[in-house]
């Protein structure tokens, strides 16, 4: 995927070896390790993966909002510079202007306290050092670009006045606010009802079609991944397990665990039958056992598995993957 | 086959303030449904259609406004009353929340145990504890975990607790709320197929409540669509997802995320962002006009009633067929 | 699909997992997390101590607390003459009065608090868990103790009735209970909506034994978080009656009648005042630090 692009599309943010190491009472916890990635701009990065897996904690890292006891390692350079090497004061210059954040729950992202008026106009006072009365009509304008009707009377009511799927559209309006270069949205739709779920990924798609914006999306629903997103990480553990093009992943997944997960999910078009569950649970990340993360639950793992973490590697036909099995060696994969 | 449990015209009704005010509303409106040993209902809605309320309404956990229960064809609630003792041991309830169903103070052995010293008393501790550890067993839980406390556990794990738990009684039915909505993709698949190998197993009815379309259709015979506390739709499983008749139904098949890219992109869903209409507010006619592309003068005057059109279908729609363009699977805007 | 692989913890490569950890209760975990609290097991320990002293102490030293000697009279504290914080004006020894006036402290500390905490958990347990027009009825009973000046009363009382050792732990326990009744009041209100209740009416569970069963341990974090600042409050409410000449009689005496007459001559001899004042403050501070790190213990977040 990276190394096949055409020259005209620029990457907007290359993280490389990105390292979250918590520092518990038990000991200290990997809870990401070595994910690297270039986003282009326009496109979407589907990041999927289930608890544990590292997703969320990465892109915290990335915006400098992890709590003081986490390590950060790696880099993760936007615009040339570093920024987790960035002092406090130039990251918030990028956080939020150059790179927007959504969260799951909008309820906990919006202050309930302020009117949606207020808390926008105040996002473009700071950032942007409007006016009240511009930012004012640049917030309703916002609003009115991620379809809220009635915005100019909506504008001043509280956070818990509207709609979840309101809420979330309010959010990614004053995500929207300064016309950041990189959205990161994370779970953006999981709280969501299905039929909202897709007016909010539809809204999401247009908007950055518009604005040639690169997004990163987390989530662990791969209906999401497939509608919305142009390349994919998997991640389980911390580790990135495979790295491929949407249409690739998902018509010959070349890592066990994908495999597992894609045979795992329900079908809404196929005949019933039971799922192919993988086995085993999820690892306890305070105890980390040597090898592959995902052996003690792989169906293929052999004994190099148990003693050696995979590289990830870049394949053939674009995709990467951490595997030591041979892709040729993979149980035939029926769609 | 003769029908287990037999619900006629249930209505829940809650109160809630509302402006300063006391405001009651019908969570639960006029629903009727029937299930038969070994079969599977599936309930399928999204968030405020009373399905959750439904299932509780069914354990007998919140008062009933009006509506008849017959258990076993004989009469268990007439008039919103019981009239009979609730069969507690026949009917059990595995919830959302795994962690949360178990009492933390607990053990595993005195949570699966509780049912027993409430409707087995006569059993000798020893005869108890044998039945706990093959009730454990047939779940997938090892006998080491016995006396281990709930918090360390995984969600799967703890949701085999409350599996088994609910069976350890030899129950009849057994009432599922969302068991599986809490948990990671693949334990998803696990817990399934899971209650899919019990049920055949047992021959234990389920009434499977869930938001997730795709699920329903591996675990499901039959299922029932609410929206805003009523039944629209209810049929067999092939009819409900290859034909189905009511707008709403159509809908959630037309969001319903796939993985699969391809068909992902090739359907657009056209949704203006409508709300959800408040339940608070009663409106005559259908609850759905107002998002419904189909819907005529009448739909807004008198309400549909759900109306059987062949053995095991209904649907709650005044409209003859209204039958999906099934190529393009396009959804036409709402007005 | 059989059986075997549909359930996934039975799977064969589950013998590849790690060795499971031993189980731990919530009892145990809390008591870990206390262990870290460093104020907390230090004051704990120092409390013990002053616990072992005050009921071993008096019998171990040389000299008995009500021992008048004529020869020593109002000594300042010395090494050498086994006084070690002085004596007072009838010669009796300072150390040796202030742990006996400390098992009588501790002892209406200890009383009070428990009395308090059982009216308290009776009252709010019930309050919470019946709920509506029962739970007002009570929570309003409260209100109204709370608005009664309880110095007053317990003036009143004691005047009337004498000073007896029992009448004052009921007086103080009188007025301590309402705060523990709203705070487990308001934690079962809380667990009433908890699933694990839903789930024990689900199963049939009778209503007393959901209670004891569910409700009950679930409160043991707030109730004996709160039980820990009780006790300071009721050793403190002791000191002020006597102080005030309301507490006990002698020949029996506690740190507040030993403060009482020590702050009477506070210039001259300041020795009598400072002993029962330092263990006295100690005894609330260490009680204070147990209890912040009891609720740490149990409540985490």
């Amino acid at each position: 995927m990276m190394h096949s692009t055409p020259d005209n599309a620029r990457s907007v943010l290359n993280v490389s070896d990105l390292c979250v190491t918590f520092d518990t009472p038990d000991g200290p916890v990997a809870a990401v390790d070595g994910l690297t990635f270039d986003l282009m701009r326009g496109k979407t990065l589907g990041i999927v993966g289930e608890s544990g897996s590292g997703k969320s904690q990465s892109v915290l890292a990335m915006l400098g909002l992890l709590p003081a006891y986490a390590r950060v390692g790696g880099s993760v350079c936007f615009e040339g510079r570093n920024l987790l090497r960035l002092p406090q004061a130039q990251l918030a210059e990028v956080r939020g202007r150059r790179m927007a954040m959504i969260f799951q729950d909008p309820m906990t992202a919006l202050n309930p306290y302020l009117t949606v008026a207020r808390q926008m106009t105040e996002v473009l006072a700071h950032h942007r050092g409007m006016a009240h009365g511009e930012a004012r009509r640049a917030s309703l304008a916002a609003l009115d670009r991620v379809q809220i009707p009635d915005a100019a009377r909506r504008i001043d009511l509280y956070p818990h006045e509207f709609s979840g799927g309101m809420r979330q559209r309010v959010m990614i309006a004053m995500a929207l606010l300064c016309g950041p270069d990189v959205l990161i949205a994370d779970e953006p739709t999981t709280a969501l009802d299905v039929t909202v779920q897709a007016q909010i990924l539809a809204l999401l798609r247009s908007l950055q079609k518009d604005d040639a914006m690169a997004m990163i999306l987390i989530t662990h629903d791969l209906g999401v991944v497939a509608e919305s997103c142009d390349d994919v990480i998997v991640m389980y553990a911390g580790r990135m397990m495979e790295r491929a093009g949407v249409y690739g992943l998902f018509d010959g997944p070349s890592h066990p665990y994908t495999r597992g997960l894609l045979g795992a999910v329900p079908r809404l078009d196929r005949a019933e039958g039971a799922l192919h569950s993988i086995p085993g649970v999820p690892p306890d990340m305070r105890r980390v056992a040597p090898g592959c993360p995902f052996a003690p639950r792989c169906g293929q793992a052999g004994d190099r598995c148990l003693t050696h973490v995979p590289a990830f590697e870049a394949q053939p036909d674009g995709a990467a993957r951490a595997c030591h099995v041979a892709t040729a060696d993979l149980v035939r994969w029926a769609a | 086959m003769s029908a287990l449990l037999t619900a006629r015209d249930l209505s829940v009704q809650f109160t809630v303030r509302a402006d300063g005010r006391k405001v009651s509303f019908d969570a639960v409106r006029g629903v009727d449904l029937s299930v038969s040993a070994g079969e599977t209902l599936g309930i399928v809605g999204e968030s405020g259609c009373g399905k959750s309320t439904l299932a509780r309404a069914l354990m007998g956990l919140v008062p009933l406004r009006t509506g008849s229960i017959d258990w076993q064809e004989r009469p268990l609630v007439r008039g919103g009353k019981a009239v009979a003792p609730w069969p507690r041991s026949a009917m059990q309830m595995i919830f959302q929340d795994p962690l949360a169903s178990l009492n933390p103070r607990m053990t595993v052995a005195k949570l699966i145990a509780e049912p027993l010293t409430e409707h087995a008393a006569h059993l000798s501790a020893d005869e108890q504890r044998a039945l706990v550890i093959e009730t454990m067993r047939r779940v997938g839980l090892r006998e080491d975990m016995l006396n281990r406390y709930p918090h360390e556990f995984s969600g799967g794990q703890c949701q085999r607790i409350g599996i088994a738990r609910a069976l350890v009684c030899g129950p009849k039915l057994l009432i599922c709320d969302e068991p599986v909505s809490a948990l990671d993709v693949s334990i998803r698949a696990q817990i399934v197929n899971l209650l899919m190998e019990l049920q055949r197993e047992l021959g234990l009815a389920l009434v499977f409540i869930a938001h997730d379309l795709a699920v329903l259709r591996h675990m499901a015979d039959r299922v029932m669509v609410m929206y805003l506390g009523r039944s629209v739709e209810v049929a067999d499983k092939r009819d409900l997802y290859e034909r189905p008749q009511h707008p709403y139904t159509q809908m959630l098949l037309a969001c319903a995320p796939v993985p699969d890219p391809v068909i992902a992109r090739s359907r657009r869903v056209q949704l203006k962002s409508i709300e959800l209409p408040s339940p608070l507010v009663k409106l005559p006619g259908c609850a759905f006009q107002a998002r419904c592309a189909y819907a005529e003068p009448q739909c807004s005057e008198t309400l549909p009633r759900l109306r059987t059109n062949t053995k095991n279908r209904s649907v709650a729609c005044h409209l003859e067929s209204v039958t999906m363009t099934a190529s393009s699977r396009d959804f036409p805007d709402c007005p | 699909m059989s059986l075997h692989a549909a359930l996934g913890d039975t799977a064969p490569t589950q013998t590849r997992v790690p060795p499971a950890v031993a189980g731990r209760s919530p009892l145990q975990d809390a008591w870990r997390r206390f262990l870290r609290h460093r104020s907390a097991v230090v004051s704990l320990c120092i409390l013990l101590v002053m616990l072992l002293a005050c009921v071993v102490g008096p019998w171990l030293l040389p000299h008995r607390f009500d021992t008048t000697d004529w020869d020593a009279l109002s000594l300042p504290p010395s090494w050498s003459n086994g006084h070690w914080l002085g004596t007072d004006e009838l010669g009796r020894d300072v150390l040796a009065r202030t742990l006996t006036g400390g098992r009588v402290s501790l002892m209406v500390g200890a009383l009070g608090a428990a009395a308090a905490t059982l009216l308290g958990v009776a009252w709010g347990a019930t309050a919470g868990f019946l709920g509506g027009r029962i739970d007002n009825a009570m929570m309003r009973v409260v209100d109204m103790l709370y608005a009664i000046p309880y110095l007053l009363i317990a003036i009143l009382v004691i005047t009337l009735f004498g000073r007896d050792f029992y009448l004052v732990v009921l007086v103080i326990t009188a007025f301590s209970w309402m705060d523990m009744a709203r705070i487990v009041r308001g934690q079962t209100l809380a667990l009433r909506s908890r699933e694990y209740v839903e789930a024990a009416h689900a199963i049939g569970v009778p209503t007393r034994r959901i209670i004891l069963r569910h409700i009950v341990p679930n409160l043991l974090g707030v109730v004996v978080v709160y039980t820990a600042v009780i006790v300071p409050g009721v050793m403190l409410s002791e000191s002020v009656l006597s102080f005030l000449g309301l507490g006990v009689q002698e020949p029996m005496t506690s740190w507040g009648v030993l403060i009482q007459e020590g702050a009477n001559v506070m210039e001259a001899t300041p020795w009598l005042l400072l002993g029962p004042a330092a263990f006295l403050s100690l005894t609330l501070m260490c009680g204070n630090y147990l209890g912040d790190g009891l609720r740490d213990a149990f409540d985490p977040r």
